[in-house]
């Protein structure tokens, strides 16, 4: 049996109807999917208190889903914070999901539409401020083509 | 022991006893770091200058003296450096951490991003298991050089990449309280950032004699009142002047400045014309008083010497 704990930066706490939100560190909501051999379902929906940080928002949020024993986080961009600090937890960062469902965002990794990258897709303090660029509009284009292989050594 | 409790902390800047003349203006490229050596020359001639470059961001008065810098010493900060074994994971230092530069995952051994970390040593303090040792970042560097026999130049410099510049100022700063031990200056010359932010404010601290170089522009005049305001609500300076750089670049556009001299009580000391002369000596890396004394812009800033030497010995 394999099980994995998806965690996905949401818009929302609709659960697997929720929309992606673009941005890893500010999303408002982390929705936490549990997959065990190819079928998944909702785990829980958790709330991400590093939303409206000034600095070090990927760093907190990081910390949430590393402590919720996470595999694998989807969302749509990334910043160097997160990246390195989710890299060197041995989380896998899949990056590209923009303005999809959070379902359909696991059934595009599971799938291998989605995929993991290898760097940061953003500069720090990208997803600042409300309705930020990293949101749907900003371009389900970007991310498709970023996965270059697995992603995780560790950067130091 | 921490900046504040020495004897050469920036707080002390305020008891000293020499002359000390600060220059900014709030816009840049008004001029500020070309009267700064200009001035600084012309005081040379007739006692012991220390000119400090606070523009730790871009410092390039010696670029503008044609002078080689030799580096002194780091400004370093504390970083944490985990005892792996000593560590029990029980995430307080993670938590204490203002600047989340500290992941703790349960059950692993804490992860630092260094460029996230002030080093407060806030870590270090709520650490009951001595898992937490000193090690050092270095986020800047201080530099001296010498023009002439009595002309001495310190320059604070941000490493680049590095986002703490205040921090640079207050070790600039700081050291040159040493030096001022050290050595027998008559006068100092302060050349900060532009900007009326925390690394002007950094910089001014303590400073009696402040000189805020303007032009006549929209630009100039909007950033002219923002550090005017902030000097006067800092309340530490006797004198503010304003200096209007480039006096003659519009017809009436000097009645901008004008009224912001009014309206804050500024006394504008000084008006530089625009003059080639100026260019050309910025180019070469010789102060235009003393390339080109007889041009327009030289005997400006030589009138504007006579006058602040009047000031200041008061």
């Amino acid at each position: 049996m394999v099980r994995k704990l998806i965690a996905v930066s949401s818009s929302s706490n609709e659960g697997l109807n929720s929309i992606v939100d673009g941005r890893f560190g500010r999303c408002p909501y982390f929705t936490i999917v549990e997959v065990i051999d190819g079928d998944f379902k909702l785990k829980e929906v958790v709330q991400n208190p590093a939303m409206g940080a000034m600095g070090g928002a990927g760093m907190q949020a990081a910390q949430l889903v590393g402590n919720k024993g996470v595999n694998v986080v989807i969302t749509g961009n990334v910043g160097p914070n997160a990246f390195t600090a989710l890299s060197s937890i041995g989380i896998e960062i899949v990056t590209g999901a923009f303005g999809i469902s959070v379902k359909q965002a696991v059934q595009d990794y599971l799938n291998g539409r989605l995929k993991p990258t290898d760097s940061a897709t953003v500069q720090s303090h990208f997803g600042m401020g409300r309705g930020a660029r990293g949101g749907g509009g900003f371009g389900a284009g970007m991310g498709r083509g970023m996965g270059r292989g697995m992603g995780r050594g560790r950067y130091w | 022991m921490s900046i504040e409790d020495n004897k050469y902390s920036l707080i002390n800047w305020k008891n000293i006893n020499i002359p000390t003349i600060a220059i900014t203006g709030g816009k840049g490229g008004t001029g500020k770091t070309t009267i700064a050596i200009n001035l600084a020359f012309l005081f040379a001639q007739n006692n012991n200058v220390l000119l400090i470059d606070l523009d730790v961001d871009a410092p390039n008065t010696a670029i503008l003296l044609n002078s080689k810098l030799k580096k002194i010493k780091d400004v370093i900060n504390f970083l944490p450096k985990f005892i792996e074994d000593n560590c029990v994971s029980c995430g307080l230092c993670s938590k204490a951490c203002r600047e989340h530069a500290i992941l703790n995952i349960k059950g692993k051994a804490p992860l630092l991003l260094p460029e996230l970390c002030s080093g407060c040593g806030a870590c270090k303090l709520v650490c009951k298991n001595n898992a937490i040792m000193d090690d050092k970042k270095i986020f800047g560097s201080i530099h001296i050089g010498k023009i002439n026999e009595n002309f001495d130049l310190l320059v604070g410099e941000l490493k680049l990449r590095e986002a703490r510049s205040a921090e640079v100022i207050k070790a600039t700063k700081s050291y040159a309280l040493e030096l001022i031990d050290k050595n027998k200056y008559d006068i100092i010359i302060i050349d900060t950032s532009p900007g009326a932010h925390c690394d002007v404010l950094r910089a001014l601290y303590g400073i009696k004699n402040i000189l805020c170089v303007t032009e006549p522009t929209p630009f100039g005049v909007h950033d002219l009142e923002r550090i005017i305001k902030l000097i006067q609500h800092i309340k530490m300076a006797k004198n503010v002047k304003i200096i209007l750089n480039r006096a003659d670049l519009v017809k009436d556009g000097n009645k901008i400045i004008e009224n912001i001299s009014k309206k804050y009580f500024v006394e504008i000391i000084s008006r530089i014309p625009i003059d080639i002369a100026i260019l050309k000596s910025y180019s070469e890396g010789i102060p235009v008083v003393k390339k080109y004394p007889d041009s327009p812009s030289a005997k400006s800033i030589l009138e504007l010497y006579k006058k602040l030497e009047g000031i200041i010995c008061q």
